[in-house]
């Protein structure tokens, strides 16, 4: 390249450049482009200290180095792929290139005449940082994606084991009473969990407790690893870190074993094993958090379920004594009753009157004090009993009730009206005739006497619900006892004035409360009482 | 009415009812022999003529058997028992019971009985109750031959 005419200075500058080229610490080439015997080639006009070094690296590493070639194959064909075209435009190229564990930035620069200068540096920790950073998205995403503790341990254990490209991977756990959870994987198998277990003075606890992070290049002859455990698990190379959580909680222990290559650990790897800790301690400190939290709350459910097992089961003992008492009672009452009839017949014709009526107070007493249970079984009923919901005509219920008011001997006038076009509601049937049955009867029996009982119904819609009225002509009732009325044995008339057991209206509360509805009334005393109920809607009104 | 050739069995752990029941018979002119049990293996051991029961002359084949709940269970357990016996399988059982609820009328029903009267309050009314009871069980109502194996 040099003309022989040059003047002194310009070989003196020569030979500085050259001995610049040759001091380079990084690999640089010149080379040419020729067009070869079958295909183009490059062939090398000089290289430095560093680029012979490295072609014999490649060279070592790469069997398949083509035979006649001066450059290792693996070097030739991607310079080969770029040089043309920075011949051509002399823009210069860059690609990065691998041999072996190693990463090389490669940079092509034209000289002119069919000569390239090829500069290479170093790439590796780029290209492996860049895989960290790869490796802990990954992780990231991975880990955000759930709580679930075991699935957090897979993936970190997974991860590390592909970025660093390990043998094993293994994760230890702190709890209460030691490590556990203890993942093992060999070539990508997880190993079951271990039992508990106590950190000692060597690998994990001396990183445990120290807490830093710890390299070991030789792990058969390091004093701060079991070398009986080691043999076993074929172990020659250990990384290993604490994982610390974000508030500075000890989390547990993270090792990898053994590089797949057959290499070493670096110090760089052990960086890299730090940085996935990081952020796989925050994540299961977030995962065992979780688990406390939904322990917590399930432990919570099962304390109610508990508790509503409980009442339901005093409810269950309170139904079973209701019903054995009523029971128990009716059976005697009514051998009182009908031995006293017995004895009432007995004594017909010729009988002392006032053993007569002394017999037949035995019998209506009696009678009423049945009646009177047979009202608390019903009542007893409704708390318990579950009520089937239909759609039910509020017509229908008062014809129903009507009629039953009828065989039972009431007088007076029901007046149902419009009730061709009343609308209907979710009940139920029988339960709602019970609670009408009772309204009525009330209407018709709390009149002045001398005074003929007369009574209105109509029903009112409103926005979710029917309200049934029942308006009568009877003796009101005071503003302070229209609560009092709703009781159970609440009785503001003496039986003699009014009969009945004063459980009617209590009755009619609690069904008209199961079918989801409210009761009231609006009386003034000697005005008479407008009653209503409100039924839910049917839903399709 | 008489139906003297009838028997009725009638099965109540209740003395009381079980008095009222046969007196309230006897008042309103029944005189079929009413044989009583207090225990659901009596009237087992009578319908199958065993133990005490054994002399067919004294204790005849009942036509109709007439029963107390007795607490539900042993009521139930009885009808199951009758309607489970080939002899037996076709006799009209009517339930005397003290309790209205429909969930118990159902269950007796569904165990095979053939009517259920719930016990009335006073002694008058159960003497009409008898009375329209043997008119219709004893006259009215056609009663199924007896099935075969049926002790005679």
């Amino acid at each position: 390249m040099l003309e022989a005419n040059q003047s002194d200075s310009c070989a003196a500058v020569a030979e500085l450049y050259r001995l610049f080229f040759s001091q380079m610490q990084e690999p640089a080439l010149i080379l040419r482009l020729t067009p070869g015997e079958k295909e183009p080639r490059v062939v090398p006009l000089d290289m430095n200290d560093a680029a012979k070094h490295l072609t014999g690296r490649v060279t070592a590493a790469l069997d398949e180095t083509a035979r006649g070639s001066l450059l290792p194959q693996s070097l030739e064909v991607p310079i080969l792929e770029h040089a043309g075209a920075v011949l051509e435009t002399g823009r210069p190229a860059a690609f990065l290139l691998q041999s072996a564990s190693l990463w090389h930035q490669v940079r092509i620069q034209a000289l002119g005449d069919g000569v390239i200068g090829v500069l290479l540096s170093d790439a590796t920790a780029q290209k492996r940082t860049e895989e960290t950073l790869a490796t802990l998205r990954t992780l990231s995403a991975a880990l955000h994606a759930t709580a679930d503790l075991e699935l957090i341990m897979d993936k970190v254990a997974w991860e590390t084991l592909k970025l660093l490209s390990a043998e094993n991977s293994l994760i230890a756990l702190c709890s209460p009473d030691g490590f556990s959870s203890y993942r093992f994987l060999r070539l990508g198998t997880v190993a079951p969990a271990d039992a508990a277990w106590q950190p000692g003075q060597e690998l994990p606890g001396r990183v445990v407790f120290s807490p830093v992070p710890y390299l070991s290049s030789d792990a058969l002859h390091d004093p701060h690893i079991d070398p009986g455990l080691a043999a076993r698990h074929r172990v020659r190379n250990v990384i290993s870190t604490p994982l610390w959580a974000g508030d500075g909680s000890m989390i547990g222990y993270l090792e990898l074993q053994n590089r797949l290559d057959g290499g070493v650990f670096s110090e760089f790897d052990l960086e890299q094993l730090s940085s996935v800790a990081q952020m796989a301690a925050q994540a299961v400190k977030n995962a065992q958090d979780f688990q406390k939290i939904a322990q917590n709350a399930s432990q919570l459910e099962e304390r109610v379920a508990e508790r509503t097992a409980q009442l339901q089961e005093v409810n269950e003992e309170l139904d079973a004594f209701a019903f054995s008492v009523s029971h128990g009672l009716r059976a005697p009452l009514r051998a009182i009753v009908s031995f006293a009839g017995i004895l009432q017949d007995q004594g017909e014709g010729g009988g002392d009157p006032e053993r007569d009526a002394f017999l037949a107070r035995i019998i209506a007493v009696g009678q009423d004090m049945d009646q009177l249970i047979q009202d608390l079984l019903a009542y007893s009923r409704l708390s318990s009993d579950e009520i089937a919901l239909q759609t039910v005509q509020l017509a229908a219920v008062l014809q129903e009730a009507v009629l039953q008011l009828r065989h039972a001997g009431q007088t007076g006038d029901i007046v149902l009206e419009g009730a061709q076009s009343w609308p209907s509601v979710r009940g139920n049937f029988t339960v709602l005739v019970q609670v009408v049955w009772n309204l009525l009867s009330n209407a018709l029996k709390y009149v002045a006497s001398g005074c003929y009982p007369k009574v209105r119904v109509w029903t009112e819609p409103a926005q979710d619900v029917v309200r049934l009225w029942v308006q009568d002509n009877g003796i009101g009732i005071a503003p302070e006892n229209q609560e009092r009325i709703f009781q159970v044995f609440e009785r503001l008339h003496g039986v003699e004035s009014y009969p009945g057991t004063g459980i009617g209206l209590a009755i009619a509360r609690k069904a008209v409360q199961r079918l989801g509805g409210r009761i009231g009334v609006i009386s003034c005393p000697g005005e008479g009482s407008r009653f209503w109920i409100d039924l839910p809607a049917t839903p399709d009104r | 009415m008489s139906y003297v050739h009838h028997t009725i069995l009638l099965l109540d752990d209740n003395l009381d009812d079980s008095r009222f029941t046969r007196l309230a018979l006897q008042r309103v002119g029944v005189i079929t022999p009413i044989q009583a049990v207090g225990r659901l293996e009596e009237a087992q051991q009578y319908l199958c003529a065993e133990g005490c029961y054994a002399d067919g002359e004294q204790y005849p084949p009942p036509v109709l058997v007439m029963l107390d709940m007795m607490h539900c269970s042993s009521g139930l357990e009885f009808l199951s028992w009758l309607r489970s016996q080939p002899a037996l399988r076709r006799l009209p059982a009517v339930v005397l019971s003290s309790c209205n609820d429909i969930a118990e009328i159902n269950r007796a029903y569904e165990h095979g009985c053939n009517s259920y009267l719930v016990k009335p309050p006073s002694f008058n009314t159960l003497l009409v109750m008898m009375q329209t009871l043997t008119q219709y069980w004893l006259g009215m109502n056609q009663t199924p031959e007896r099935s075969t194996g049926f002790r005679s």
